[in-house]
């Protein structure tokens, strides 16, 4: 029964979504919605890695970055469709995990997370450097810009993200991750083969935190190669991740809805990037008097409110 | 069963252990005991595979384990209960004995098993659905065996057991790992309280600063006098 309710409220939810396109051509509402869409799928791939598995990794802007303009070559320079493209810049992010998976998880603790941090630093430095000119698509293509197709990629897109974060968190892959998050050393002893583990979350994190890329090499009319490594990439997710309830579904769904919204609406009356300074404040509000995030707080005043029907 | 021979084991640049021998035979009741920081977790801890020895070598029914990981070491059928019970307190008691089950073959008997665990700490079933960091110390020792029962292991080393429980329970939960061994499970105690690791083993072995100094029946070592004076005060 819950069950079943809990089905229709997300297929509803998904149904109206796709209608949304059909029922209004108003771009700021399809932008919103598009951005929401977008951190979904940003915080969702952070929240396999740093949610579930612990392992706080604040390089993921690298696997954004790396993501989005693979895919950007791909589609635009290369000339190949546009799924082809997003795949590959997903692929490209995993591939390039692999291949620094193994270095990164030498290190533990702060150590991984000053490293992951520094990685996606230096990649920015490198892309500012050899691709200083701004990526701009073509009149052609600027001349037919339509928000709908973007704003239907960013759902299909988010969509997968929760669909993978769900299917995890039923899975044994997911209580694995869950025993490494909560103490590595015990989960070795019960047998948990911590390192492939972990390897694994960070592959599935950054193949889809490269497919979110693709969103935005697709999006984007123009950008900067550097500038798709900008550390506020990781640090949206992050927070979003932790306002909204780490290591949860709908977590990361709630945190980014209230994230953009807050930002819209933030960004309309604080002179230029004040807001940043807001989320970090309550960043720290939450991680210190509400470690589970919104989603504590809903149930807590759910619990309350039936409580009193009774 | 288990055979450890003559290991040096290092932290780091600091040895930990030299030439440490023991076994565990099969179905037998072996406790280690000493000081706190003489050793006794490091051996469990490089029999389980967490440690790696840097000379001698370690059988288990006829397996070298000294170059095996922990994964591995588990499926061969020798679990360690953590100190300080290692349980995963954001995941339920559930979710805490299935992870104890995560190799393939304990998984296909996973529902048996469980059932079993759970005729021998009726407590974890009626608190199946709840998290873990919300169980009292007891119910997490309790916890941490069942989950290292539901690998099915062979050999069970248990790292203080006791640690930090009211004597009531210790002395229940002493009452089930003798239950244990008598459906054919072998076990390495490590404990502090040398009189009920005494009690418990059939033979024991004495460590300390890192050595063996001496090893023989609980009985005989229960009315040593040296061993009274150092370690049961009333010599």
């Amino acid at each position: 029964m819950n069950n079943w309710k809990q089905f229709s409220i997300n297929g509803g939810i998904l149904v109206l979504l796709i209608l949304v396109p059909l029922i209004t051509s108003r771009t700021d509402v399809l932008t919103w919605l598009y951005l929401t869409l977008v951190y979904i799928a940003l915080s969702q791939s952070w929240n396999i890695i740093g949610g579930y598995t612990g392992q706080i990794n604040l390089g993921h802007a690298a696997f954004f970055g790396i993501g989005a303009l693979a895919a950007r070559y791909i589609w635009l320079h290369f000339g190949l469709p546009l799924p082809l493209a997003v795949l590959g810049g997903g692929l490209a992010s995993m591939i390039f995990a692999l291949a620094i998976g193994v270095l990164v998880f030498r290190l533990k603790g702060i150590y991984f997370i000053i490293g992951t941090l520094v990685l996606a630093e230096i990649l920015r430095l490198i892309f500012y450097t050899i691709l200083p000119e701004a990526d701009v698509m073509p009149m052609k293509l600027l001349g037919a810009y339509s928000l709908v197709p973007r704003y239907y990629l960013s759902l299909l897109i988010a969509v997968i993200t929760v669909a993978v974060v769900y299917w995890i968190s039923r899975s044994r892959l997911g209580l694995g991750l869950m025993s490494i998050r909560d103490d590595e050393d015990a989960a070795e002893a019960s047998g948990v083969d911590t390192q492939r583990y972990k390897l694994l979350a960070f592959n599935i994190s950054t193949f889809l935190a490269g497919l979110t890329g693709g969103i935005y090499a697709y999006y984007s009319a123009a950008f900067r190669a550097g500038g798709l490594f900008e550390p506020v990439w990781t640090f949206d997710a992050v927070i979003i991740v932790f306002v909204g309830g780490v290591g949860t579904i709908a977590g990361p769904i709630i945190g980014s809805v209230f994230f953009v919204l807050l930002k819209q609406i933030l960004s309309l009356y604080l002179p230029g990037g004040l807001h940043v300074a807001v989320f970090g404040v309550l960043f720290i509000i939450v991680v210190l008097y509400l470690p589970g995030g919104l989603i504590e707080l809903m149930t807590k005043f759910r619990k309350r409110t039936s409580a009193g029907d009774q | 069963m288990l055979e450890v021979n003559n290991i040096d084991v290092y932290h780091g640049n600091l040895q930990a252990l030299w030439d440490v021998s023991l076994e565990v035979g099969e179905g037998e009741r072996v406790s280690l005991i000493g000081a706190n920081g003489a050793g006794k977790t490091t051996i469990v801890e490089t029999v389980s595979g967490l440690l790696t020895p840097a000379s001698g070598s370690m059988v288990f029914n006829g397996v070298r384990l000294d170059k095996e990981p922990s994964q591995r070491v588990v499926r061969l059928g020798v679990c360690l209960v953590p100190e300080e019970r290692g349980i995963f307190f954001g995941m339920s008691v559930l979710e805490n004995l299935e992870l104890g089950a995560f190799h393939k073959k304990s998984r296909k008997v996973k529902d048996e098993t469980l059932e079993s665990v759970y005729g021998l700490f009726p407590l974890l079933k009626d608190r199946s659905r709840q998290v873990a960091g919300t169980l009292s110390g007891g119910e997490q020792q309790m916890l941490a065996i069942g989950r290292g029962l539901m690998s099915k292991p062979k050999l069970l080393m248990l790292d203080e057991p006791s640690l930090g429980l009211a004597p009531i329970i210790v002395k229940n939960i002493f009452e089930v790992i003798k239950q244990i061994n008598r459906s054919g499970v072998s076990i390495l105690l490590v404990e502090q309280n040398v009189r009920i690791a005494l009690g418990l083993a059939q033979r024991a072995y004495i460590i300390e600063n890192g050595r063996i100094i001496q090893h023989g029946d609980a009985k005989d070592l229960l009315s040593d006098e040296q061993v009274k004076d150092a370690y049961l005060g009333t010599g």
